[in-house]
């Protein structure tokens, strides 16, 4: 007998990092009825797209799906390459030696693992000749005496000091003279370009996209992406990403202006 | 009715960009009602009540249709415009020029296409040019007979038929007599004056061709389709010069022969926008244009394309009456690329944007029903599509969107329901989706006819990816506009669509000065012919024969297209053009790269096939330049089937719903007849075709 669809996403999260084959979830769930295996396709295409699942991955022939936060990613590649230059000490790891040892699925976010890892200050990179070495902060820290704090640290409380920054929350009446004079200054056109609305409110992209998302949720305005031509990165960066949708939106209409 | 899902070979939601205005058949309620009421309300303006007008309406601003972004149905809209107009309006779907210094001529020919097609399929409608010239010539010659004609008191009660007449409202038994009158009356020179000086009374002035206008109409709305004279009248409506008994056919003055064979770009380009303004002056007899640019995102790979764009909008705005300009354009492409490049003055021709809206749940709803309903899928395997919520996730969060991303959406829960044990289809490759241009043009006898600027843009964008080589337009020449330049060798091009013997023999002339001045370079001058086009040169052009036989040693080459070459030609620009627009997932860049390679074998034919230096190496299919293997007769239309093979026809699909149209070829016992088949889907109301990568396929379409 077939297991609910409801279970699904349990099942998929059980399995952590490891993540669930697509041949064990048809073969739980769908068993051998074609209507289930529908259903069941449907269902993990719209639970991708919502982004409470991860996948299909592509691993030795099988398709693997994971639950959101887990399976691998830039962060688990990252977390990967941080134990290993820690666990080596003051003995160095070339970037080749490294790039050897991250395996498995992680191996396909190496390259962005090990930027991350040095971006986040976890481990520094050191240069001798054309070569790459890489160093642990704590191996560092302990050898020189000095307070390490991780990167986790840092960004929780990056975070907690924008919460406490931002006052009360942004509102449509608020971004409409912003709105109103740039629709103006680009000769009437209705899309105005979300990087643009930012700049000119001079506030968070965070509060902006929040209400935008929600303005859009309610019909007062709406969001497009903008795919005809090439935009600018800080443009595409300012943009809000939805899950299911595979292109930032990068414009904003709000409806019945004149 | 369809068993299921499996049973359906097409994916109905994959069909999301609109080729043809004219193929719009369905539109959502409400979706974009806003904008199509704008411009329907515009061409109402144009709209005096009763026919004809006292005097030529003035020209709106050009009506600006935005999309926030590709997919919001801009094509589609003009569908939807096309269909409410109805017979109200001619409307003319422009696709993009090519040539800044031929703009007019383009247009010109565009519009003269559409006029030679019927409003629609209906068996034994006129071509709308044959109802735009009767409306013309039955209007004048009732204003004439609304004064009284001395010792004529019949006449007068003859108005109001003539009028009907006009308006295609006469019943069809009272039809003949009045159109023999007419005939009658227009073979007459003495009438004639009186009725062109007519047309003053009501504000128009076509600078001194009235007679000359009311003759070449009196052929084109009671002459034979198929005719010698009526091929003539065309000419001289696409402005092209007429042979001397050409002249004589259509009981022209010399002086009316204005198209001459020595013009220069610039002069066809004049004479083309006369052209353009007298059709649209008679338009106060008959009825307004609308006319429609289109896919405006090509025109920002030139600035010179752009100026020209802006000048053609304020040209149409001050000099050309009873018709309505649309543009439709995304908004990015238009800011950013357009924009810049067109003067301030133009730019004021144009409205505030109309804005395209997005699709909401309910209208998703309608539209996907629809389309399932038109495969044949019962009610209750279209509720199926909806279960689980379906609906409420695509459009979560955010509840409006894109048409074409829905009909994506669509198109996928499609794939899993009809192959649920087949992985997603992978993003269709650039092969496929150019052979699914191929098919698109195929199937429609209208997109294979003649277009320069499809020819252009070929030896322009696509001629650019050979190794070494420097495109660009001459400097100097009349005839042969672009040239491809190597240190060691030169290839030129001129387009031409006509066939009088000057202008070709101008041609082969200027062919033959260049090789002269070539020095030690190879040298090769192309011009390429479509199927829809007489041949040329023609038998009786003795005099000009030592010329072509002279430029043919040095290079000069006319090139017959096949009808496959011209089949992937129009497909290849329809799907860069795609690529501009953003209809596709593949950049402008990429296509035009994929496109180059394609094309390449072709390409290397073009610019080393037979330097007039090594003759016996030509490995092009090129047309000899001696006498021809045809008679000069105006080029036929393809032909349909004949009623016993379309008979099979139908009952094969309606037995099967839909076919692959190879299978339906194996019945007939005959793959050549592939052209013809798709010539008679064209035309029957419950056959429609659906290009695909791989094949076309055939539906039953059921009628009312």
């Amino acid at each position: 007998m077939a297991s609910k669809l409801d279970d699904l996403v349990p099942a998929i999260r059980a399995k952590n990092d490891a993540g669930l084959s697509l041949a064990a979830i048809t073969k739980k769930f769908a068993g051998t009825s074609k209507d289930r295996a529908v259903e069941l396709r449907e269902r993990l295409a719209s639970l991708a797209r919502e982004g409470t699942i991860l996948g299909p991955f592509k691993y030795r022939g099988s398709k693997l799906y994971f639950a959101a936060g887990r399976g691998p990613s830039v962060e688990t590649a990252s977390q990967a390459i941080v134990s290993l230059v820690s666990r080596s000490g003051v003995k160095l790891l070339s970037k080749p030696t490294l790039t050897k040892k991250v395996t498995g699925m992680n191996a396909r976010f190496f390259p962005d693992g090990l930027k991350h890892a040095i971006s986040s200050q976890a481990i520094m990179e050191l240069s001798c000749g054309s070569s790459k070495y890489y160093l642990h902060r704590d191996v560092a820290a302990d050898y020189f005496g000095f307070e390490a704090v991780s990167g986790n640290d840092t960004g929780n409380w990056t975070e907690q000091l924008i919460a406490d920054a931002s006052g009360p929350r942004l509102t449509l009446e608020e971004v409409l003279p912003a709105y109103r004079r740039l629709k103006a200054e680009q000769g009437g056109f209705s899309a105005v370009k979300i990087f643009d609305l930012m700049k000119a409110l001079d506030g968070s992209k965070e509060d902006l996209h929040r209400l935008l998302v929600d303005e859009a949720k309610a019909g007062r305005v709406t969001i497009h992406p903008t795919t005809s031509v090439e935009l600018p990165a800080e443009v595409i960066d300012a943009g809000i990403r939805l899950p299911g949708f595979s292109e930032p939106f990068v414009t904003v209409v709000v409806k019945n202006e004149p | 009715m369809t068993a299921s899902y499996a049973d359906m070979q097409v994916n109905p939601f994959e069909d999301d960009i609109v080729r043809e205005p004219r193929d719009v058949s369905f539109s959502v309620a409400d979706l974009n009602d806003v904008p199509l009421n704008r411009l329907l309300a515009k061409v109402e303006a144009l709209d005096p009540g009763e026919l004809p007008r006292s005097s030529p309406v003035k020209a709106d601003k050009a009506q600006l249709v935005i999309s926030p972004d590709r997919g919001y149905g801009k094509s589609h809209l003009l569908g939807r415009l096309f269909a409410a107009l109805g017979r109200r309006a001619t409307k003319v779907y422009l696709r993009p020029f090519q040539a800044p210094d031929r703009a007019w001529q383009s247009i010109l020919m565009l519009t003269l296409q559409e006029l030679e097609r019927p409003d629609d399929e209906t068996p034994g409608v006129p071509t709308q040019l044959q109802a735009l010239a009767i409306g013309t010539l039955a209007h004048i010659v009732a204003d004439f007979a609304e004064d009284g004609v001395p010792g004529r008191p019949d006449v007068t009660p003859a108005v109001p038929l003539l009028r009907e007449l006009a308006a295609g409202s006469l019943p069809e038994t009272a039809k003949p007599r009045l159109t023999d009158w007419l005939r009658n009356l227009f073979a007459d020179a003495v009438p004639m004056n009186r009725l062109s000086g007519r047309l003053k009374n009501r504000r128009i002035d076509l600078y001194g061709r009235e007679k000359a206008w009311l003759k070449v109409l009196a052929i084109c709305a009671l002459d034979d389709p198929i005719s010698e004279a009526r091929s003539a009248a065309l000419k001289w409506l696409r402005g092209e010069p007429l042979e001397s008994e050409e002249v004589v056919l259509l009981r022209l003055e010399q002086a009316d022969n204005e198209g001459r064979g020595d013009s220069s770009a610039q002069e066809i380009n004049q004479l083309s926008f006369r052209r353009l303004q007298g059709l649209c002056q008679l338009a106060s007899y008959y009825r307004p244009f609308v006319f429609c640019f289109d896919q405006t995102e090509f025109y920002a790979s030139d600035p010179a394309l752009i100026k020209t764009l802006g000048n053609c909008i304020d040209q149409l705005y001050v000099d050309l009456s009873n018709h309505l300009t649309v543009v439709t354009a995304n908004q990015a492409n238009w800011v950013t690329d357009i924009l810049p490049h067109m003067a301030a003055p133009q730019q004021q021709r144009l409205s505030a944007e109309i804005r395209l809206e997005g699709i909401g749940k309910q209208g998703a709803r309608e539209l996907i029903t629809e389309r399932l309903k038109a495969c044949g899928l019962a009610p209750d395997r279209i509720a199926r599509f909806f279960d689980d919520d379906w609906l409420d996730r695509v459009f979560t969060p955010l509840p409006e969107l894109g048409v074409r991303a829905l009909l994506m959406r669509a198109a996928e829960r499609f794939q899993a329901l009809a192959r649920p044990n087949k992985p997603p289809a992978p993003q269709p490759s650039l092969a496929d989706l150019f052979q699914l241009e191929v098919n698109g043009v195929r199937s429609k006898t209208a997109l294979q006819a003649y277009n320069q600027d499809c020819l252009m843009w070929f030896a322009k964008d696509i001629g650019q990816a050979m190794s070494g080589v420097t495109v660009g337009r001459t400097v100097g020449l009349r005839y042969f506009s672009l040239a491809w330049d190597w240190p060691d060798r030169r290839v030129c091009f001129a387009f031409e669509g006509g066939d009088h013997w000057r202008r070709w023999k101008s041609i082969a002339d200027e062919a033959l000065r260049m090789a002269g001045a070539r020095g030690d370079r190879a040298f090769l001058a192309y011009v390429f012919r479509t199927p829809d086009l007489a041949r040329v040169p023609r038998k009786t052009w003795a005099t000009a024969q030592p010329t072509f036989d002279e430029a043919s040693k040095h290079g000069f080459r006319i090139v017959e297209l096949t009808s496959d070459r011209v089949c992937e030609l129009h497909g290849a620009r329809e799907l860069y053009s795609n690529a501009l627009q953003g209809n596709i997932v593949y950049s402008g860049t990429e296509t035009l790269a994929w496109l180059q390679k394609h094309f390449a074998p072709f390409l290397k034919d073009i610019a080393l096939a037979s330097a007039s230096a090594h003759p016996k190496e030509d490995r092009s299919k090129k047309a000899e330049t001696g006498p021809p293997k045809q008679p000069q007769k105006p080029p036929a239309r393809q032909d349909a089937l004949d009623g016993e093979r379309l008979q099979l026809v139908l009952d094969v699909v309606r037995e099967h719903r839909i076919i692959d149209i190879s299978a339906v070829l194996a019945r007939l016992g005959n793959d050549d007849l592939r052209d013809p088949l798709l010539r008679s889907v064209e035309v029957h109301p419950n056959l429609r075709a659906h290009p695909g990568p791989q094949t076309i396929f055939l539906q039953w379409r059921i009628t009312a």
